[in-house]
């Protein structure tokens, strides 16, 4: 028989170890997918029901429907104009995905082609481009959007290359740190005694092995990207004026916002409700992957 | 020690090279001639040239860098082509409120991390700790933006109450500036926050399993001294490199923020500057941003190395392995032939 102040010892290790180890990694997992796909389908029926089933035109004027409460008709309220802020702002929606989406797949390349490099041949490549993304790093991105506006001008083009730019440094450190681990793997080794090319190796062999490390960042790349874009509207530097943007909503909101809170709320709200969803569902990934 | 400090140094005037090297790219890209836009549509040829030769852009492109560079380092970046004026001048106005601004966003996130972080760790997986998470990451995917306007809704605060009458290179006292600054300060820390908390509550979490806090228990020492004098300590190296990760994003945060309160800092002024072209404003900006983030994550590592004497003993391992190895390798080889 086991002697009993160790066996109560025992007991207290395994109490504490059930307070503090994670619940099962997988329905964590899952449940974060879960909630980030919730949220995110919040916004895409939101869009469905504004472009099919609500009459309003996005830029319909109407004054003598001017700043409107929320009410059964004008589901958000109206704007300054006596636009109808719901069919606005779902009009809106596609403009930020197509930016976002731009943005994470001019990140994701350029973060793929370098972090692949550094981590792959080390050494002073690796050097060379650690550097090269503290420099990157180092400029808020903000900055980046209105150095480019500054230098190209307004435009939808414009800011999705700028912030894909700013977007290079972290899915090179993600591709990077995943290459590093594998690359002095023994099939690796073997590969490269094989006759593989670099390339070859890193294309057919370690970027299967970081797909999902990938899927994760892109997602999380994807919500940071919305939150730029947003602001770099909001500071009226982003998408041309003639383009529905949230963050452009919200910069004129805040001319009237208490005279008409629900103005800004709305569009703000939803900005929040896509980016929570995106890192839902990134986090999510991340724990699969563990 | 001096030779980490040394191979830090050498990386970090690297980095601040490639910065300087980017942002003078990207301004050599401005697609037609930059002397034309600036001089206007109906300027005389003359005129265009004369502007030409005043930005020394009739001279090829490295001899253009080596005058930015000099410019950068001599203090003398150039004239705003807007205000007309030095712009040294313009940036030594308006820098105290976002440097300000950035500085007390920076300590209320110092302010509120610890706590929350300390709170969250007791019981890990618990309530308190999940509610923590769940509104750190909700405050995460609130833009700074947003949040400032929602503060100002919570608190009936208007853009005139915090810097609506106030004017660029204006002298304030302290409790000016804390009594201004708070709400913007708060909205950027907020929107911040959770990185930095995170970081610590795994730290902590992390440490509080150690040896050493057993044997402090062991010793009789009671929880809140373990916690506060053994484990904080140690767990202030990720805490400190998560700061120093989100200094750019606060940096970043303030120039949107200043815009929201109307307060006459860096941020109004690149905007302007964006707006009216006036490149030489921008490029200063922007490099005097990117210089600052830069050094403060220097900074950082230096204060790591100093805190946590065992992130000094890792690296002069690693160092001597590596100098090692060929020796290694090399007898090895003498041993099989």
């Amino acid at each position: 028989m086991r002697h009993p102040r160790r066996q109560s010892l025992q007991v207290a290790q395994q109490k504490r170890i059930r307070y503090t180890a994670k619940k099962d990694p997988r329905r964590m997992a899952k449940r974060s997918l879960v909630t980030g796909l919730i949220l995110l389908a919040v916004p895409i029926l939101l869009f469905v029901v504004a472009t099919f089933f609500v009459p309003f035109e996005p830029t319909a004027m109407n004054p003598s429907d001017r700043f409107l409460a929320p009410n059964s008709i004008n589901w958000f309220g109206t704007d300054n104009y006596g636009r109808d802020i719901f069919v606005r702002t779902m009009a809106g929606l596609p403009l930020t995905v197509l930016i976002a989406g731009g943005t994470v797949l001019i990140g994701g390349l350029g973060g793929l082609f370098l972090g692949g490099l550094a981590g792959y041949y080390g050494r002073r490549v690796d050097y060379f481009i650690s550097r090269f993304n503290d420099a990157l790093l180092s400029i808020p991105a903000i900055l980046t959007g209105m150095l480019f506006v500054a230098v190209f001008g307004n435009g939808i083009w414009q800011v999705t290359i700028a912030l894909g730019l700013m977007f290079i440094p972290s899915f090179a450190r993600v591709v990077r740190s995943g290459f590093q681990e594998h690359r002095h793997r023994d099939y690796v080794k073997r590969l490269r005694l094989l006759g593989s090319s670099g390339w070859r190796i890193m294309t057919l062999h370690l970027f299967p092995q970081i797909r999902s490390r990938l899927l994760s960042a892109i997602a999380i790349g994807f919500a940071n990207a919305i939150l730029a874009e947003s602001s770099l509207s909001f500071l009226g530097l982003g998408v041309p004026p003639s383009s529905i943007s949230w963050g452009r909503m919200l910069k004129d909101a805040q001319g009237f916002l208490f005279q008409a809170p629900w103005y800004a709320l709305f569009p703000g709200v939803l900005i929040v409700l896509l980016v929570l969803g995106a890192f839902f569902i990134g986090n999510g990934l991340k724990r699969i992957e563990r | 020690m001096a030779a980490y400090l040394l191979r830090k140094l050498r990386d970090t005037i690297f980095t601040l090279l490639l910065v300087s090297v980017i942002v003078f790219i990207i301004f050599a890209l401005i697609p037609g001639n930059p002397a034309r836009i600036i001089a206007g549509v109906n300027a005389t040829p003359e005129k265009v040239a004369f502007i030409e030769a005043e930005l020394g852009l009739d001279q090829p492109l490295p001899i253009r860098f080596i005058n930015y560079l000099g410019g950068l380092l001599t203090g003398n970046p150039g004239q705003s082509l807007r205000f007309n004026v030095p712009v040294t001048d313009l940036i030594v106005d308006a820098a105290p409120i976002t440097l300000g601004l950035a500085f007390y966003a920076f300590f209320m996130v110092i302010l509120l991390a610890i706590p929350l972080g300390l709170i969250a760790s007791r019981r890990p997986g618990g309530v308190v700790d999940t509610v923590i998470h769940v509104v750190t990451e909700t405050t995460l995917a609130i833009p700074p933006f947003f949040m400032a306007i929602v503060l100002m809704l919570l608190f009936r605060v208007t853009q005139a109450d915090v810097g609506g009458s106030l004017s660029s290179g204006e002298i304030l006292t302290f409790g000016d500036h804390l009594k201004m600054l708070t709400l913007p300060a708060l909205a950027i820390a907020l929107s911040r926050l959770a990185m930095v908390v995170e970081f610590l509550r795994d730290a902590l979490v992390e440490e509080s399993h150690t040896d050493y806090v057993r044997t402090a228990k062991g010793k009789g020492a009671s929880r809140m001294r373990i916690r506060m004098v053994h484990v904080l300590r140690n767990c202030l190296v990720p805490t400190i490199t998560a700061l120093g990760l989100i200094l750019a994003e606060i940096i970043g945060g303030s120039i949107i923020i200043e815009q929201v309160f109307l307060l006459p800092g860096l941020g109004r002024l690149l905007f302007t500057a964006v707006e009216a072209r006036d490149f030489p404003l921008v490029q200063t900006i922007i490099m005097l941003i990117a210089v600052l983030v830069v050094l403060v994550n220097f900074v950082v590592d230096l204060l790591n190395q100093f805190i946590d004497p065992r992130l000094r003993v890792v690296q002069s391992h690693s160092r001597r392995h590596r100098k090692y190895q060929p020796t290694v390798a090399a007898a090895k080889k003498k041993g099989n032939s």
